[in-house]
């Protein structure tokens, strides 16, 4: 493993202070890969918070373009980007704030036959699409790969989190078994959705993946997390003793190929074109 | 303890010129590049350093500090036996 330089003893000095983290963890983080499917409410700040801590390689993916209704929460857009592809805002606000991070912006959206490759060679994967669809492929994907992850959604000023440990732990599917129909007034366009909700949620996820490489802690898993934040009340629900579901029980078979996620799980939301004036969801 | 319990020591950190929380940061930098039961020497000369140093030291159960020796005011070695 690499050593550190002089200026990264004292970039990441507070980190490597911590019991659970040290020199070992930090190293670890520099040559670690996390991928995050989705550049917008969720993967702002998730995307921010792993490159500040020395995450050295961010894969990030979306094929969106920035619009103004994105900025309240999507914190790396600015207002010059709109118009711009959300992952090349993303690498050039990373790259600029910390030289150790190398961002691969993948102007794609994950579907059944490219998300093996868009997820492989990951050390973990942060979710942060917008819609339920997406959500189950990347759960199930990830299940099959074997690469542990998290899950958020969020709405107004909810939220819902999961991690999970493929093979050790239960998944978005063995809570909720099938992908609920869009429903677009229950999206954050059609619902609305204040910043701080993606934004807290994100701040997780990326803590999760900070914990699942450097082992400090313990994952959010087989729990999920329910926070409203108009009230501040934050809920966790045992999920571990529930049976597993058809993804978990043969997890050496891809799941995600024979699924029907309908036509939704092409992209991380509902509409494929995204350079008007409209949002687009989280 | 004493004030002047010299030992041998497998490595040396000379952090002179270096504050809080830094002496502590190189600190446990060095001691991660030990094997167990090894003695680092840690040179300061920051007063605070003095105490905070064996304390995180052992707060974070990262080793035990065996021997000191001071400069009155000044400096302040330590020998650190890792866990």
């Amino acid at each position: 493993m690499q050593t550190l330089t002089e200026a990264q003893i004292d970039r990441y000095s507070r980190q490597i202070l911590l019991a659970q983290i040290g020199g070992k963890g930090q190293k670890k983080l520099l040559s670690s890969r996390v991928t995050v499917v989705g550049a917008g409410g969720l993967g702002c700040p998730a995307a921010q918070a792993l490159a500040a801590a020395g995450v050295g390689a961010i894969r990030i993916i979306d094929a969106d373009r920035v619009e103004l209704s994105n900025l309240p929460r999507q914190f790396l857009h600015h207002t010059k980007d709109v118009g711009r592809y959300k992952v090349d805002s993303i690498k050039e606000k990373i790259e600029a704030m910390n030289p150790d991070v190398t961002v691969e912006a993948v102007r794609m959206f994950v579907d059944k036959d490219n998300i093996a490759g868009l997820l492989s060679g990951s050390e973990y994967v942060i979710e942060a699409c917008d819609g339920q669809a997406a959500k189950f492929l990347v759960n199930d994907a990830c299940v099959h790969l074997g690469i542990p992850f998290t899950i958020a959604g969020v709405v107004q000023f909810y939220g819902q989190i999961i991690s999970v440990i493929p093979g050790k732990t239960r998944c978005l599917r063995c809570l909720f078994r099938e992908p609920a129909p869009e429903d677009a007034q229950n999206s954050c366009s059609g619902a609305g959705v204040m910043g701080a909700a993606p934004g807290m949620a994100g701040m997780i996820q990326a803590n999760e993946a900070i914990k699942s490489i450097t082992g400090a802690g313990k994952l959010h898993a087989d729990k999920l997390m329910i926070f409203n934040l108009l009230d501040c009340s934050f809920d966790f629900l045992d999920i571990a003793s529930l049976p597993a579901c058809a993804a978990c029980a043969r997890p050496q078979e891809p799941f995600y190929k024979t699924f029907d996620y309908g036509s939704a799980v092409t992209v991380c939301h509902l509409r494929p074109e995204s350079v008007s004036g409209r949002d687009s969801g989280v | 303890m004493t004030m002047d319990n010299r030992h041998s020591a497998d490595a040396v950190i000379d952090l002179r010129g270096r504050k809080c929380p830094m002496t502590f940061v190189y600190t446990k930098l060095e001691l991660e590049k030990l094997e167990p039961r090894q003695i680092l020497k840690v040179i300061l000369d920051y007063a605070p350093s003095f105490t905070n140093v064996p304390r995180s030291v052992e707060l974070q159960d990262l080793g035990e500090v065996i021997g000191e020796s001071s400069e009155p005011g000044t400096e302040k070695t330590l020998w650190i036996r890792k866990k």
